[in-house]
């Protein structure tokens, strides 16, 4: 039989008479780590101190001479890591996993040599189109890899230049339509990812990919539903309106389909929020942030009631 | 039933690894198991807290509004009957279905009680005193783990608001020092303490609020310059968390197999070497022994939380240290070379012991 997890083993001592050394022995064997974790941890703990203070101080060294460095050297430096990297991965032979982690290395190079650009030519390190330069430079490598970090770290970027585009360029765009974008950049990410995960086994989409890609879709929504009920009146908020509804249908279904309770949750707390955004919006007197207090605990007191319910439901359908 | 069967062979399993014959109360365990796999979802605790805090604000902004807020009396009624009723709800129906409701009512009332006493014109290390004993008696009435955990930050918040308050500067760093020793002791005694039936239940929740006490405890001592905090002799803190750590490598020393005398000496001289290169910075010193101890204990989410704020605190360390670049860059080289000798060292004895 498996190990015991540490929570069986307290169910058991509380619920038993079981001495101190009996339940001493049973930590020692099934949860302790052993003689062979140890000896990976201690390899892995000097190792990472050692790689991680011998590159500081290379780095530190580098920042202390800086200024003094001459343009071509700067951008040099890094051109060249960039290219060194690139050749090892290929030239070299190691797991894909090694190879992924060392194109991500590259993609962040490609980020920081932006940056050296831009501060030797005063271009600004956060002006949006350093951003969107890394983005687009980055993109292949991105489809290649086909590495759910080095993709976690495009979608920021994509979101992060559009951001800095509609703070540094588009003033007379409202709050509200850049949140709509936003949600709409996401929710194209995230329909792709789950597409892919489902039909195709070429690209590798994990979990908790997808579940970021939800926080945001629905941090998004609820951001620019919020916005809107503050707001006036306007197509775009109908428009956001009407996708965020078929968005959150569309991720019910998909909780349901996969037996995965993080959707429902997510939604359902998007949409107590919402409502109570709209109360306040309504009448923002004491007697309705009396009824909030009763409200939110209870809504989600009921949410749980429900989504226990239904895991319940789905465990015994497995059996 | 299917929870029955599986703790039937959770038991027999315990039974047979501890060696000693039992007497099991085996419905409770199965009662116990089957709750525990319905609310183990992680989803629905950050529902749980996420309620519980919304709830919570919406209830000041409501105290802001309305008359409530200008008497003392009736806040300090208000607060007692949430707190009341917080108690009462967990103590009745034990299930994380009302844990929303619960923790809403208790830090609601918390807050409404401290408004009170502030309006009674009491100060706020008194108003500290009066949460940290209403605190307590929560925990040691309601054995209810989101509750308890809540409590147990809100207790080490008070005492740090406390002696932060009263400038008992040199105090913060005994209070310090009492959680790396508390911490230390409770990791290092897991099955003494979960088989005290009083405090069993209490440990997991114990656990993580003694971690996070301590890491925010470290953060403090390791800001003084920053915080503009008189704290001297950061040094004694250093001290004792450097010797729970040289504690815990002589219990892990049988383990690896290293049991003659100069071996262990090979081991010590070295430790005690690098890390008294730790006591200027109290918390660089005990994130290393939260890392050592959460991993002796296996215990996952300790381990990664005491890993960030170990190189959080590391890169804090030698960014606020008023050095030249360059000092900095052949410090970090060194020390980066001696660990990579460790590493060969280490790979190369481990790998002979294992050829073995």
């Amino acid at each position: 039989m498996e190990k015991l997890s540490r929570e069986e083993v307290h169910l058991v001592a509380q619920n038993s008479d079981a001495n101190e050394n009996t339940t001493n022995k049973v930590l020692v064997k099934h949860v302790y780590p052993h003689r062979n974790d140890w000896h990976k941890f201690l390899k892995w703990l000097f190792l990472a101190f050692g790689m991680g203070f011998s590159i500081a101080g290379v780095l530190f060294f580098f920042a202390y001479n800086w200024a003094d460095l001459h343009k071509f050297v700067k951008i040099g430096l890094i051109e060249f890591l960039i290219v060194a990297i690139s050749l090892i991965m290929l030239s070299v032979k190691c797991s894909e996993q090694i190879k992924n982690m060392m194109l991500t290395a590259a993609s962040v190079l490609v980020g920081i040599l932006f940056a050296v650009y831009g501060q030797i030519y005063q271009t600004g390190a956060n002006a949006y189109d350093f951003f969107l330069g890394w983005t687009m430079f980055i993109t292949l490598w991105t489809i290649v890899s086909n590495f759910t970090p080095l993709w976690l770290i495009y979608v920021i970027l994509v979101n992060t230049s559009f951001i800095l585009y509609a703070e540094q360029v588009a003033h007379h765009w409202t709050g509200l339509f850049v949140l709509t974008i936003l949600f709409g950049i996401n929710t194209l990410a995230l329909l792709m990812a789950t597409f892919f995960k489902r039909y195709s086994s070429a690209v590798w989409i994990t979990d908790w990919f997808l579940r970021i890609l939800s926080i945001a879709v629905v941090t998004f929504a609820t951001a620019g539903v919020i916005a809107g009920i503050y707001g006036n009146i306007s197509y775009v908020f109908l428009f956001l309106i009407v996708s965020t509804v078929v968005v959150f249908w569309l991720g019910v279904k998909e909780g349901i389909a996969t037996k995965s309770l993080f959707n429902l949750a997510i939604i359902a707390l998007s949409l107590i929020a919402i409502i109570a955004a709209l109360l306040i919006k309504i009448s923002s007197d004491s007697l309705t942030f009396l009824f909030l207090t009763l409200f939110i605990p209870g809504s989600v007191t009921i949410l749980i009631i429900k989504l226990i319910n239904l895991k319940k439901t789905w465990a015994n359908e497995q059996l | 039933m299917n929870s029955y069967r599986n703790s039937r062979e959770i038991v027999t399993h315990f039974v047979n690894t501890g060696e000693q014959a039992l007497n099991i109360n085996e419905e409770a365990v199965a009662r116990a198991l089957s709750k525990d796999k319905a609310q183990q979802s992680i989803a629905i605790k950050i529902l749980a807290v996420m309620g519980g805090m919304l709830a919570s604000l919406s209830f000041t902004a409501f105290l802001f509004l309305t008359g409530i807020y200008d008497s003392g009396i009736a806040l300090l009624a208000f607060g007692c009957l949430f707190i009341g009723a917080a108690i009462t709800i967990n103590k009745n129906a034990e299930t994380i279905i009302l844990d929303t409701l619960t923790i809403s009512s208790f830090v609601i009332g918390l807050v409404i009680f401290g408004m009170g006493l502030q309006k009674l014109h009491l100060s706020l290390s008194e108003i500290c005193i009066a949460v940290i004993l209403i605190s307590t008696f929560t925990i040691s009435v309601v054995q209810n783990y989101i509750l308890a955990f809540v409590a147990m930050l809100i207790i080490n918040g008070s005492i740090i608001t406390f002696l932060l308050t009263n400038k008992y500067f040199g105090q913060l760093q005994f209070y310090g020092m009492a959680l790396i020793i508390t911490t230390t002791y409770v990791f290092l005694n897991e099955a003494k303490l979960i088989t005290l039936k009083a405090i069993g239940s209490l440990y997991p929740p114990l656990r993580i609020a003694l971690l996070l006490s301590l890491i925010s405890i470290l953060t403090i001592l390791g800001n003084t310059k920053n915080f503009s905090l008189p704290i001297t002799h950061l040094w004694i803190s250093s001290l004792v968390s450097i010797a729970a750590v040289l504690l815990l490598i002589s219990r892990i020393m049988p383990l690896l197999n290293i049991h003659s005398q100069t071996q262990r000496w090979a081991v010590f001289i070295p430790s005690t070497v690098i890390l008294s290169f730790t006591a200027l910075s109290p918390a660089i010193s005990g994130a290393m022994l939260l890392v050592l101890l959460t991993f002796s204990v296996n215990y996952k989410t300790g381990f990664v939380t005491s890993i960030v704020s170990l190189i959080y605190f590391i890169s804090q360390f030698y960014y606020d240290l008023n050095l030249s670049l360059l000092t900095k860059a052949m410090l970090l080289f060194s020390s980066g070379i001696l660990f990579l000798a460790f590493y060969f060292f280490t790979h190369k004895k481990l790998d002979e012991n294992e050829n073995i």
